[in-house]
């Protein structure tokens, strides 16, 4: 029997039980229904933009561009909106959405992102508005939901004869003049967050292959290239926070969305971060656990992380983000908690936009952490009272204690 | 003024551990020597690299100065530096140069200085730790070596003839014991037989290079108190590296 907790760390992904696939996602994939109107091999439609570059098969990957039939123009647009969806739709909302659209695969060597240039592919795909798009494809898709809890999900696909993009495509500003310079992909990422530019938009940009040094430029699997525009968020916004001055209280912060609670817990002090996901039993990845499955992973403070977690990535960006924003640095512990509901995992984004709002809200205020902590215990239920136990336990001391001759503090 | 060192490849390794999870650091030079001192954001870890005047091959300073630089960018440069490289050291109120040389083709590399106040202060510790343990070589590197998969904690305790390393994680156990009689240990100095100390695994693994280099390695522990491990090399210097305890309340 394969352990939930082994289960919630690799999120189907990194094949830890040895399984060729996951049996989890598989069972879910069955469930749900694709809903795209596949009249014929022609689609018509505009992409809103949705480009994902999968990595089967690497270096030689499949390029999937999705395109709802028969929906054109600004209507597309909520096809593929994370920002936009945010708090208004609910999971089964954004699985029928996604699973609307038609995937239409092209295969190419990551090496060659200008076959997708040429083919003005590449640029619909980075559009700020969604873009008209003819695609032949080669067969009729089979009507099935492809998962993936770090992209998330993408609907009925099939290998495209060709792709027409028939539209104009309407970049961002930044983005426009930024894909002509000749500089690495973490300083062309550092610019358009500086230009505005929206984090899908740059992941976009990273995935297909227009940042970075023009003679090394390559496709990015869409998984590593979230992965990658994450991490370079947090370093850009640490890099602005490390001036500014600390929060001067403790503060609770709690947002939930898609059955997805979380508490931010801002206390006075340098960047660091704590992070607690505490998955309740029947979540997708759950469904075997008798009690919560508790992850735990921390930031030292230098952006780098203790473990491996796209989650996470996405959670300290929304924080990074919003401190930056709001002009003061903190210490943080983050606390996710997965209700039985959240069936199956449709991308990261809502982790970084639900703890990004969650900072920018107004929050509770406490005189010490000890107490924010004890309040989140009490409004939560046993599983997360006790992670959280866990967590002020079994604490590193500070070595500012045992300044001087600090051994008169030995327990 | 300027320093010359005969060993850059243990610069490299210094520098290259500490980036991991130090940002900034500064580098006190004055008439005894030169310390590099870092602290970690979270006050867990602190370390010291030490090199007294007489393990440079040139030494040419007057008065104190204070160097605060980013760890990064001295890491990245200190990644050229090759096996049989001598580092030099120069610097301005503004700038460090780090000046590499083999074969006679020198290599120099500027970066920025930090203002001071870019660099939280950095506490002094003088601990007095009760038990001691000397450990041959590479001992503790083998041994953090084997340990750092199986859990976040590394569970410490001995008594006045062994030291037993202890890693628990939620699935598997794994314990070394490094002993006097047995092998590992060289020396033993325990006043408190029977202490259990806890540490979080990171920071031992983050020193695994320094540790590999080191010709002997000294720890000294206590439950409830910081570690204080000290590395030490045959070119006179050497690392005093605290670890915070980890404490059950």
């Amino acid at each position: 029997m394969i352990s939930a907790e082994l289960c919630v760390r690799c999120k189907g992904y990194k094949r830890l039980c040895g399984l060729p696939k996951c049996p989890i996602l598989e069972k879910a994939r069955a469930a749900i229904e694709a809903t795209a109107r596949i009249a014929g091999l022609k689609i018509i439609g505009s992409t809103p933009p949705t480009a994902v570059v999968g990595e089967r098969n690497y270096p030689s990957v499949p390029v999937i561009v999705g395109i709802p039939p028969g929906v054109s123009g600004g209507d597309a647009k909520i096809y593929d909106d994370p920002q936009g969806w945010w708090g208004k739709l609910g999971l089964t909302d954004i699985l029928r959405l996604r699973g609307y659209q038609v995937s239409s695969i092209m295969r190419v060597n990551v090496s060659e992102p200008f076959t997708l240039y040429e083919k003005e592919v590449g640029i619909a795909a980075i559009s700020a508005r969604p873009v008209d798009t003819e695609v032949v494809l080669e067969r009729l898709p089979r009507p099935i939901t492809r998962l993936d809890p770090f992209v998330g999900a993408t609907g009925p696909a099939a290998p495209a004869k060709e792709v027409r993009v028939v539209g104009n495509a309407s970049l961002p500003r930044k983005l426009e003049e930024i894909i002509w310079d000749d500089v690495s992909a973490e300083e062309a990422v550092f610019e358009l967050i500086r230009g505005g530019v929206d984090t899908y938009s740059i992941i976009r940009a990273m995935s297909l292959g227009f940042l970075g040094r023009v003679r090394r430029r390559k496709l990015v699997p869409t998984r590593w290239a979230i992965t990658a525009v994450d991490r370079a968020a947090v370093k850009y916004f640490l890099g602005g926070l490390r001036d500014l001055p600390s929060v001067d209280k403790v503060s609770v912060h709690v947002l939930e969305y898609l059955m997805n609670r979380f508490y931010v817990i801002l206390y006075p002090g340098k960047y660091h971060v704590e992070w607690l996901e505490v998955w309740r039993p029947k979540t997708g990845l759950t469904e075997r656990a008798s009690s919560s499955v508790i992850v735990y992973s921390r930031d030292y403070g230098t952006g780098r992380t203790s473990t491996i977690d796209g989650g996470f990535d996405a959670a300290r960006h929304g924080l990074v983000k919003a401190l930056y924003e709001r002009g003061r640095r903190a210490s943080a512990i983050i606390v996710r908690v997965i209700e039985p509901g959240y069936v199956i995992g449709v991308g990261n984004w809502h982790i970084r936009e639900t703890v990004y709002r969650a900072v920018r809200s107004e929050g509770l205020t406490f005189d010490k952490l000890s107490d924010a902590l004890a309040w989140v215990a009490s409004v939560e239920n046993m599983d997360v009272v006790s992670a959280l136990k866990k967590l002020m336990t079994m604490s590193t001391r500070s070595l500012d204690i045992f300044a001087g001759n600090g051994s008169a503090l030995k327990k | 003024m300027r320093i010359t060192f005969s060993n850059a490849r243990l610069w490299r390794y210094v520098m290259a551990s500490v980036g991991k999870f130090i940002d900034t650091g500064y580098i006190l030079i004055n008439e005894n020597g030169l310390t590099f001192k870092a602290m970690d954001p979270s006050k867990t870890a602190l370390i010291i690299f030490e090199i007294p005047k007489e393990g440079f091959m040139e030494f040419d300073v007057e008065g104190e100065h204070k160097l605060p630089l980013s760890i990064e960018d001295t890491a990245k440069i200190l990644r050229t530096a090759e096996k049989d490289d001598v580092l030099s050291i120069e610097w301005s109120s503004e700038s460090i140069t780090f000046v590499f040389e083999r074969r006679g083709v020198p290599r120099s590399f500027t970066i920025p200085l930090y203002a001071e106040s870019a660099i939280e202060e950095i506490p002094e510790l003088e601990l007095e730790i009760p038990n001691k343990y000397v450990i041959y070589a590479a001992g503790l590197y083998d041994a953090i070596n084997s340990l750092e998969d199986v859990s976040e904690v590394l569970a410490v305790s001995g008594d006045e003839q062994k030291l037993v390393l202890t890693a628990e994680g939620d699935i598997a156990t794994a314990e070394i014991t490094l002993d006097t009689e047995r092998g590992g240990l060289e020396e033993a100095q325990v006043e408190n037989p029977g202490f259990r100390a806890l540490y979080s695994m990171e920071y031992f693994s983050y020193l695994k290079s320094p540790m590999k280099m080191a010709d002997r390695s000294i720890l000294e522990v206590d439950e409830g108190l910081p570690c204080r491990l000290t590395l030490e090399y045959s070119v006179g210097a050497r690392i005093v590296y605290y670890v915070a305890p980890r404490v059950e309340e």
